[in-house]
Order: C-alpha cells, then sequence, then structure tokens
C-alpha cells in the first residue's frame, strides 16, 4: 500500500492541552505506581504521576510524555488515530466470550478409593446404583453439551473416581464423538483421575480415543498420602506409577497433574516442586484450597489464611524462577494465566479469573444425578445442601431454560468486575475476575466484599508481586516471565533479547 | 505533623474512634463511599452530611487483641490509609468523568458488529498517519446509521 507521510511540522510537540484516554491507577509503594489502560495496557511510573496527568501537568517536553501517549493514556493535536486500535485490544481481551460454554464437566460417579481431607464430593460406596451417573442423563447431557455455539468443546469426565466408572465413560465417547463430527464440532476429552485404577485396557481406549488425562500431585510421597489417604497408604505409588504408564502409552504432553495446597503443604513449598521436577512435569499450578464443603469443615487440617497462601506462593515462585535459572523449563500456571493477561492482548480460557465470571458461560457441570451446576465449586456447595447454583436438570430442562434460570440470572447480576463495588475502579480488573461462587460461599454475597474478600486479595498481591518482578534488575527473571507467556525457555529467551 | 494538628481529626482519648471533617468542595460523596468501603474491613464508619461539610466517625472494629485478632490494627496508622484511599478516590472519579463517554465508545466499537457506529473513526490501522482526518482533534464521529 502507498504511504504517505505528514510534514516534520506535524510531529512537533503539541501545543494545546492533552486530552485523558480511560486508564486506573494502583499506588505500588510509596515511590511508585502503575497505570493501567482500558485494555490492560500498563506503565510503572513514578508515584504522582496520575495526578499529574488528571491536572494537565505533564510537559509535551517530559520523556514521560511520549510513554504515556504511546501506552494510550492521552492522546493531543498529534495522536494518531487511537480508536480502532484500542477497540480492536478491547476485543481481542474478551474474544472468550465467543461461543459461549466451551468445558464441560460430566461427573460420571461419586465413588472413590481416596479419602482426600479437602475433597467435598466422594463417596465411598461398592453401590453402583446410588452415585453413578445413569445413561439416560449422560445422553441427555452429551446433547446439551453440543447445544452450545462454541465450535471447540472439553468434555471433562470427574468423580469421585471416574475410573470406577469407566463403562460409562466408554459409553458417553461412543456418543458423544460422532454426535460432535455431525454438529462440526472439535471435542478434546480429558479424564480426571487419581490413576489408581489404571489398567492396560483403560490405557489402550485412552490412546485409541485420544483421551488426555489428568491426575493429582500433592507433593513428595509423605505429603501426597497424608494429604489424599487410601487404603493399604499408598496413593504417591499409584499416582506416580500411573503417571509413568500413562506417558509411556499416551505420550508425555497428554497427561498432567494438579496440586492442592493444604496446611501441611504450607510449610514445603520447595520439596513439592522439586517432586514435579522429579516426575519431569514442565508445568506445577501453585493452587490454594477451595473453602468449600469438607474443606471447611475439615479446617483444621487443611484450613488456612489466604496470607499464608500468598507466602507460599511467593516462595514457591522464587524457587521455581531459580529452578529455570539452572536450566529447567517449569512454568508456574496461575502466574502465566495473569501475566498473559498483563503482556499482551489476549485473554485466556481459564474460567476462574474471567469477567464476565465463566460460571455457566463458560463451564457447565452436569452432576451424577444430571443436576446441572454453574461450575465445579457449585457442584461441591450443593453436596453440602446449599444448592444455590443448581441451574436445572439434564433429564427436565432445555439448554435455553438452563441459561435463563432464576440461579443463573442471579450469578450473572454478580459475574461482571466492571460493576462491582472495589472492582470498578481497580487497576487490575482486565487482570482479574470476579468469582460469584466463591464470594457466596465464603461470604454469604455472591457480589462480595472485596476489602475482606480471599479472592481480592490473592489477585491484588499476586499481581503486585508480578509487577515487583517484572522490574526486576535481573534480566533472567523478566527472560523467564516473558518466556511462560511466548512458550519460550530460557536459554531461547537469551538469544532472543540483547543482554 | 499529625492529622489532629491539621484540624481535620479528632479522636477519642483511647485512640479507637475518630471524628473527620470534609470539605464537600475537594471531596465528593462518591470519593468518601469508596475510601470508607476500603477501610471496612478494620473500621466501621457513620457519615453525616452538611451543608458544606461530611462528618465522618471511623471506629475501630477490633479494640483489643484475641485469639483471631492476635494484632488489632491502630487507629494512627489506618488514618493515613483513609486519606490516600480518599484522595485516590476522587482522582479515579475525575478520571471517570472526564473519559466516560471516550470509554463507552471504545467499548461500544469493540463489541459492535455492524451498526453501531456507521463511519470508521478518521485514519486507518494499517496508516493512521496518512488518512488523520485536518477536521477536528477528537477522537471518533458519530454519524446516523443511515440503515435505520
Amino acid at each position: 500500500m502507498a504511504r504517505t507521510f505528514l510534514p516534520r511540522d506535524s510531529f512537533k510537540a503539541s501545543s494545546s492541552p492533552y486530552r485523558l484516554l480511560p486508564f486506573r491507577f494502583h499506588r505500588l509503594n510509596p515511590t511508585t505506581e502503575v497505570l493501567v489502560n482500558e485494555s490492560g495496557e500498563f506503565m510503572i511510573a513514578p508515584a504522582g504521576t496520575s495526578r499529574k496527568l488528571v491536572k494537565g501537568e505533564i510537559s509535551p517536553a517530559a520523556e514521560i510524555y511520549a510513554t504515556l501517549k504511546a501506552k494510550h493514556f492521552l492522546y493531543d493535536d498529534y495522536s494518531s488515530t487511537l480508536l480502532d486500535v484500542l477497540a480492536s485490544k478491547y476485543r481481542t481481551k474478551y474474544d472468550f466470550l465467543a461461543g459461549s460454554t466451551k468445558l464441560h464437566i460430566f461427573v460420571v460417579t461419586l465413588r472413590c478409593d481416596h479419602s482426600c481431607h479437602y475433597c467435598q464430593v466422594s463417596r465411598q460406596t461398592p453401590n453402583k446404583d446410588e452415585y453413578d451417573m445413569k445413561p439416560a442423563a449422560a445422553e441427555a447431557a452429551v446433547n446439551m453439551m453440543l447445544e452450545s455455539p462454541s465450535k471447540h468443546l472439553t468434555l471433562e469426565f470427574q468423580g469421585g473416581e471416574p475410573l470406577l466408572a469407566f463403562d460409562l465413560i466408554k459409553y458417553v465417547v461412543s456418543i458423544a464423538k460422532p454426535r460432535a463430527t455431525l454438529k462440526n464440532k472439535v471435542l478434546d476429552i480429558v479424564i480426571t483421575s487419581n490413576l489408581a485404577n489404571l489398567t492396560d485396557e483403560i490405557l489402550c481406549y485412552c490412546r485409541d480415543e485420544k483421551i488426555k488425562l489428568s491426575t493429582s500431585l500433592d507433593g513428595p510421597e509423605f505429603l501426597h498420602n497424608a494429604n489424599r489417604p487410601r487404603p493399604g497408604n499408598n496413593s504417591y505409588q499409584a499416582a506416580v506409577e500411573g503417571i509413568r504408564r500413562a506417558r509411556k502409552a499416551l505420550g508425555s504432553r497428554q497427561v498432567a497433574a494438579l496440586m492442592t495446597t493444604t496446611q501441611l503443604s504450607l510449610q514445603h513449598p520447595k520439596e513439592i516442586i522439586d517432586e514435579y521436577v522429579r516426575q519431569s512435569f514442565h508445568t506445577i499450578f501453585l493452587r490454594p484450597i477451595s473453602p468449600f464443603g469438607f474443606a471447611v469443615r475439615s479446617r483444621k487440617r487443611t484450613g488456612y489464611e489466604m496470607d499464608a497462601f500468598l507466602d507460599f506462593y511467593r516462595t514457591g515462585l522464587a524457587h521455581i524462577l531459580n529452578i529455570n535459572r539452572k536450566g529447567y523449563n517449569l512454568v508456574e500456571i496461575y502466574s502465566s494465566i495473569l501475566l498473559k493477561k498483563m503482556l499482551t492482548p489476549h485473554g485466556t480460557g481459564y474460567v476462574d479469573l474471567q469477567s464476565p465470571s465463566g460460571a455457566g458461560l463458560s463451564v457447565l457441570v452436569y452432576n451424577y444425578d444430571g443436576d446441572i451446576y454453574a461450575t465445579d465449586e457449585a457442584r461441591m456447595l450443593a453436596e453440602m445442601n446449599d444448592r444455590t447454583f443448581c441451574l436445572g436438570n439434564v433429564l427436565t430442562h432445555s439448554r435455553a431454560q438452563i441459561l435463563t434460570s432464576p440461579a443463573f440470572v442471579k450469578v450473572l447480576e454478580a459475574a461482571c468486575n466492571q460493576s462491582l463495588p472495589g472492582c470498578s475502579d481497580c487497576a487490575f480488573q482486565p487482570y482479574c475476575g470476579s468469582d460469584p461462587v466463591y464470594h457466596h460461599a465464603t461470604q454469604g454475597d455472591m457480589h462480595g466484599h472485596r476489602p475482606t474478600s480471599g479472592f481480592c486479595r490473592r489477585n491484588m498481591e499476586t499481581i503486585r508481586h508480578l509487577l515487583g518482578l517484572l522490574q526486576s534488575s535481573d534480566p533472567d527473571v523478566q527472560n523467564i516471565l516473558w518466556g511462560w507467556v511466548t512458550d519460550r525457555n530460557l536459554a531461547e529467551m537469551r538469544e532472543s533479547v540483547p543482554q | 505533623m499529625s492529622f489532629a494538628e491539621l484540624g481535620q481529626v479528632t479522636m477519642d482519648d483511647r485512640h479507637t474512634c475518630a471524628s473527620i471533617l470534609l470539605n464537600k468542595q475537594v471531596y465528593s460523596k462518591g470519593a468518601v463511599l469508596r475510601a470508607c468501603y476500603w477501610l471496612s474491613r478494620d473500621l466501621h464508619f457513620g457519615i453525616d452530611e452538611q451543608e458544606h461539610h461530611f462528618t465522618i466517625t471511623a471506629g475501630l472494629r477490633t479494640i483489643q487483641a484475641s485469639l483471631t485478632h492476635p494484632k488489632p490494627a491502630k487507629l494512627e496508622d489506618l488514618l493515613p490509609e483513609f486519606f490516600d484511599a480518599l484522595l485516590d478516590s476522587q482522582l479515579r472519579i475525575d478520571i471517570q468523568q472526564e473519559t466516560a463517554s471516550v470509554r463507552e465508545l471504545i467499548i461500544a466499537k469493540a463489541f459492535a458488529e455492524s451498526g453501531v457506529l456507521e463511519d470508521p473513526p478518521p485514519g486507518t490501522f494499517e496508516d493512521p498517519v496518512a488518512t488523520r482526518n485536518s477536521t477536528g482533534h477528537d477522537l471518533v464521529q458519530i454519524s446516523p446509521n443511515k440503515d435505520r
């Protein structure tokens, strides 16, 4: 395309006042603050910059003026048109909304051979009829899942221990796959399992059907066995042996692991991370316990305050950065999700950190009895006799009825952090989300009270910590964090960025 | 210099409760409410509106240490936080007021498949410099939807 240039005079400093573009700010410490614009671009500046900017006291000749202009915090006579760019970035950030519900969780059974302290739902019973999903409910759930407009769907089997209902998994897959093909949809299938009941037959089936496995690994043997008791006290052996066999049969990338942080875990962040390295994982998700159900009841065993978790997270993240420095690529998932939101125009598909909340919009849970919940945590609440987030039943309700149910409308009212007290003018709003289920469970109010919210505290402090790391004078820290966003290891980053 | 010396704040003898006088020409009701909201974990507030001032009564929620609150916050430490929150809240309101129309347009444009803005803003994504409209400095121009 032929390009013309304006005369040199067009680029001189403006003599008329600049005007503001929408932004929010947050004090980081007594000397610095962060400014964040509507699409999530941020700029760390000396304390008082926002005030000077609003008062029109930033001189066009000042060095910071050009940065404020380039990062869309102000515009003047000589700004090129910005609205298209800002709108495009904003739309990209909210791309996750397109296609509606993508993650569909099938709770095929509540039966389980483990008795984890933090589990809300498992039942130890040999009676299949009582807690297994019936084929009619499974088929209705498959049909409802395929009504979602999204072209790309994820079908995740959960429990209890879903492999105890392997025949039902096979039935669901056998009807879901051809029906998805007929509707021209791509179906990813995941089984979340403790792997204790993994057989060669199951592995061959997963390999043939291209099914991924996700498991739990809470840390080294003493910790995993303490967190996840089972008869024989060998849950760790079962998990690592299952991971080894699954990798051999399906390939390393088809097997993932998640950890849950209990009170005991808080004392061992480095040991947990080292266990993930020992098991050759390249990702770890330092995630707090869900404050639901049995986790609240058994507080003496598992409960802790968010500040204790944040100490655990910061210590763990420092250890992970050191491991990366030594040449082993290890990504902390929660940090990488936030960094992607902070450093790129893109949003993420992570349902717990979305606004509007992912509850119901991005995820639906089909319980063993056919009841539908807005999130996995919502069905855990139901197991504690709180059915606030039950949206209906697959056997008696249509998708339209589910998504217009009074329960779902209530969730939607508290689903946008853009309109929540405390969030509406928070600088971290573009990076954060809303979690009506969490706030209902912990504060008895879906909207939540930000000054006392564990969700708010966790995200505020995590984002502040990441912003601090991004300002680190150690280039390797920046390289590692940028590498998590761009899917490159430290060596590749060192090569691509001049030192 | 303490807040009390500034004449804005008076505290009870036990330093558990403070009365704060705020000029309405400086702080809006929205800023006062937002600042109180953010400090409401440690303080409970009463707000009284007069012709020229707000009178804020702030009391400590926890006065004595206990097992659940081993280190209760001190009023002297919380008041500077309150005044910082007040200033920040007022500034945020000023920014929101000045940028509200541009923000609405960005969001409308982001989500509009068609029809919200009939004519694109001056300039293009590919070559924003060349086609800059010399008729005005505003970022956007809205014209009626001709299809309606």
